[in-house]
Parts: structure tokens; sequence; C-alpha cells
């Protein structure tokens, strides 16, 4: 998933939640149905398997902090800068930046993109990459029953 | 003494991926099963597999497409990407280089 697709989610963050709904239901009426063909009740196979799953709302702010920029943060910390610049030949042309985040490779490479002299340009939409990769390969998550 | 369950960190990735390259696209709940079907020792959270799914997908070691199951539901199945059998092959060495350490420690303590 793209920096840009996290950041079009956070237009689009009710069906960015539909679908992690859906996920987290396809998963939880799937062990409904597994337990009742295996002759549990509907109600308690139901409550099992919720109980299973643990803490759904948790879980869909976790999904959802890697799908979608988080905008407050984004918002307390970009260093917006709207300006004119003069260039040769007495043109000028508009300036909007939004700097200022822990990615500037991001905030260049959109940079260099939009760069034309001449016309309003260095549109940087730099974000805040949540984590990487190798932070969450410390988080426990597989049990050992014993 | 009840015994405690105990935690294997960081070797959900290890697990999904490998499952994943074997097994072809799967979605979450059939990863889950497949691990308790291979082992009645591991059990998957079923609370840290979806974050664990959504920022593998965002690291680009999987990537998801929505599937009809047999039962004519649609299901957001996962498979591994290019990037992620190259991962795998670090997290197994990884695994096996802490393994082993502690394999030494047991053997020579």
């Amino acid at each position: 998933m793209s920096w840009i697709s996290r950041f079009v989610n956070v237009f689009r963050s009710s069906e960015v939640d539909r679908a992690l709904e859906d996920e987290i239901g396809f998963h939880i009426e799937s062990r409904v149905e597994e337990l009742v063909a295996a002759g549990v009740s509907r109600a308690a196979a139901e409550a099992t398997a919720k109980r299973q799953f643990g803490n759904q709302l948790r879980v869909r702010e976790l999904s959802r902090d890697v799908k979608i920029v988080p905008y407050r943060y984004a918002a307390a910390h970009a260093n917006s800068k709207v300006r004119w610049l003069h260039a040769p030949g007495n043109q000028r042309y508009l300036q909007f930046e939004v700097a200022g985040f822990r990615q500037p490779r991001c905030a260049l490479a959109v940079s260099e993109a939009c760069g034309q002299p001449g016309r309003p340009d260095s549109v940087s939409v730099p974000f805040e990459h949540s984590r990487q990769p190798a932070d969450f390969l410390a988080s426990p998550d597989v049990e050992v029953q014993g | 003494m009840p015994t405690r369950p105990d935690t294997l960190q960081g070797s959900l990735p290890l697990l999904i991926l490998t499952i994943l390259h074997r097994r072809g696209a799967l979605h979450g709940y059939a990863i889950t099963s497949h691990v308790q079907s291979l082992s009645d020792a591991l059990r998957i959270e079923e609370g840290s597999l979806y974050p664990a799914l959504h920022r593998m997908e965002e690291a680009g070691w999987i990537k998801a497409r929505t599937i009809t199951t047999e039962h004519n539901r649609k299901a957001r199945a996962y498979e591994i990407t290019h990037a992620g059998r190259r991962q795998l092959g670090i997290e197994e060495q990884r695994w096996r280089s802490i393994t082993g350490a502690v394999n030494y420690v047991l053997r020579h303590a």
C-alpha cells in the first residue's frame, strides 16, 4: 500500500472502515459456522467466536492506523507554506508547500515530480509513515499453548 | 499450577509468509485455521492477525484481493509478493539464528 493510497484513504475513511468491518465480520462468521457445524448452538458459537477474536474496536483502530495517514498527526505536524516565487523573466508563480514531516524523501519526490517553473507547483504532501515493518516484528502475537 | 500461555515474539510474519508461500492466496480465517490444524501448540492471536496482515500489505510483502468463497461470500484474500518471498528468506534466517542461539545455550550451559 503506497503512501498515496494511505493519503487518499483519509478522504474515503468510511469505505476503509466498512472494509475492515466486513473482514472482521467474515472471520467471526466463519468461526461461528465452524462451531455450529461441530454441534455448538448458534448463540453459544457467536459468543465464543466474539470472545476468541477479542477487542474488535482495538483491531479496527490498529488497522485503521495502517491504512490511513493519521490526519490528526498531519494537522499537528504540518508546516504549510503558500508563497509567491520570482522566476527569471519577471515571472511569478505560486508555491504551495506542506513540509516538515519525517519522510523528506517523499516530499522531495512529489515536489520534483510536480515542479515546473512558471506555473503553480511544488505541491509537497509528505506524511508520517506509521512504523517501519521491523517495528511490528517485535509484537507478541503468537501464543504457545502450554 | 496452571501453565501460562507464552508468546513468540516476531513469529507471526514468518508464519503468515510461509503459509501464503506454500498454500497460495488465503483469507485471514484460513490462515489461523491452517496454523491450528498443523499444531495444537500454536494459536494465532486473532486480534493481532489483521493489523499484522495490513502492515505486511503496507510493507509490500503481501497483496490483497477480493475472492468469492465456496459459500458464495466475499472475502479478502492475501497472497505473497516477490518482496514477501525475499522477506520470508530473511525471516527464516532470523528465526534459525535465534533458535540456534537458544539451542546452543541449552546444550552448553
